[in-house]
């Protein structure tokens, strides 16, 4: 297994972990919380929603902007 | 003079029963509570390590919000209360079908659109940064609609999703760290941004990743609530 291999891996195991989270988030009686009420315990501050929204505004810049 | 009922700053001397007890003054409370405060502390190192790889702008952003924040924690430190938190709309958020299929259209016109410039220009610039910032024009009052601060999670859910995201930060630092330069991308230690340059290189790519991202900044927008009262990053929630 080269670097590349093991790097990429890795992430998918991070994507692969969120995406069993969220389902799991949904079962009925599950005690984990969804990704949205999360979100929504974080931004119920004025500091939370502004850390939040700038994160996602710095995820578009990062990509696209100059 | 302070007006009746609000809090008392600290820093103020407290009579009881004839003697004067003194609680810790207002800058340094104010200073404790920004160095206590983990979000100041997360847009300021995003900031460093985007500007140590040559993004020196978007740095700006991040530390330009790490100073919002620090100054909203230190204002509440210091006693001076949030403005209230106020509503946009009445209700309890969109129901009727015809506006969200409408919305829904706006925002993969917007994405087809937007994708056909190339990235690293002034239009996608524009592109990127106007809506960004309405929506944070938007989101800094409170939220759109009334929407209760749902119950506080339990502490192993909460946890199974920080070590996620942790875990997702961390293996993107390991592998930038890991290139040859910060400022040049490795195919054997690739970053999230390196892999996403072979899908935002087609028009198809970039306009769908825009539409994800549009997406995900129109969902969060709805997920605001009304103000908590519960602490956040060592803060008391607006009320």
């Amino acid at each position: 297994m080269n670097w590349r291999v093991l790097t990429v891996s890795g992430y998918l195991v991070v994507l692969v972990s969120a995406i069993l989270l969220m389902i799991a988030s949904h079962l009925p009686s599950s005690t984990i919380p969804t990704f949205g009420s999360l979100m929504s315990r974080i931004m119920r501050t004025r500091s939370g929603r502004i850390a939040v929204l700038v994160g996602w505004l710095w995820l578009g810049m990062h990509f696209f902007a100059l | 003079m302070a007006a009746a009922g609000s809090p008392r700053p600290p820093g103020s001397t407290t009579p009881t029963s004839g003697a004067v007890t003194r609680t810790t003054p207002p800058a340094t409370s104010a200073a404790l509570a920004v160095l206590r405060s983990p979000v100041t502390w997360i847009l300021f190192l995003a900031g460093f390590f985007d500007g140590i790889s040559d993004n020196w702008v978007h740095a700006l952003v991040l530390w330009a919000a790490a100073y919002v924040v620090a100054r909203d924690v230190a204002r509440r430190a210091r006693g001076i209360a949030p403005p209230t938190a106020t509503v946009m709309f009445s209700g309890s958020g969109p129901r009727r079908p015809g506006l969200l299929a409408l919305v829904a259209a706006a925002a993969v016109t917007y994405a087809v659109v937007a994708g056909s410039f190339d990235r690293y220009t002034w239009p996608i610039t524009a592109a990127v940064v106007l809506p960004g910032v309405l929506v944070l024009a938007v989101a800094w009052p409170g939220p759109l609609w009334h929407r209760p601060v749902p119950a506080r999670p339990r502490t192993l859910g909460t946890a199974l999703w920080a070590t996620v995201f942790v875990a997702a930060g961390l293996w993107e630092l390991t592998a930038l760290l890991m290139q040859p330069t910060l400022q040049g991308g490795s195919y054997s230690h690739p970053t999230i941004s390196y892999l996403m340059d072979t899908v935002l290189s087609h028009q198809v790519g970039r306009s769908v990743t825009l539409l994800v991202w549009i997406a995900l900044g129109a969902f969060l927008l709805t997920r605001i609530t009304d103000s908590g009262a519960d602490p956040v990053d060592g803060e008391e929630g607006e009320r």
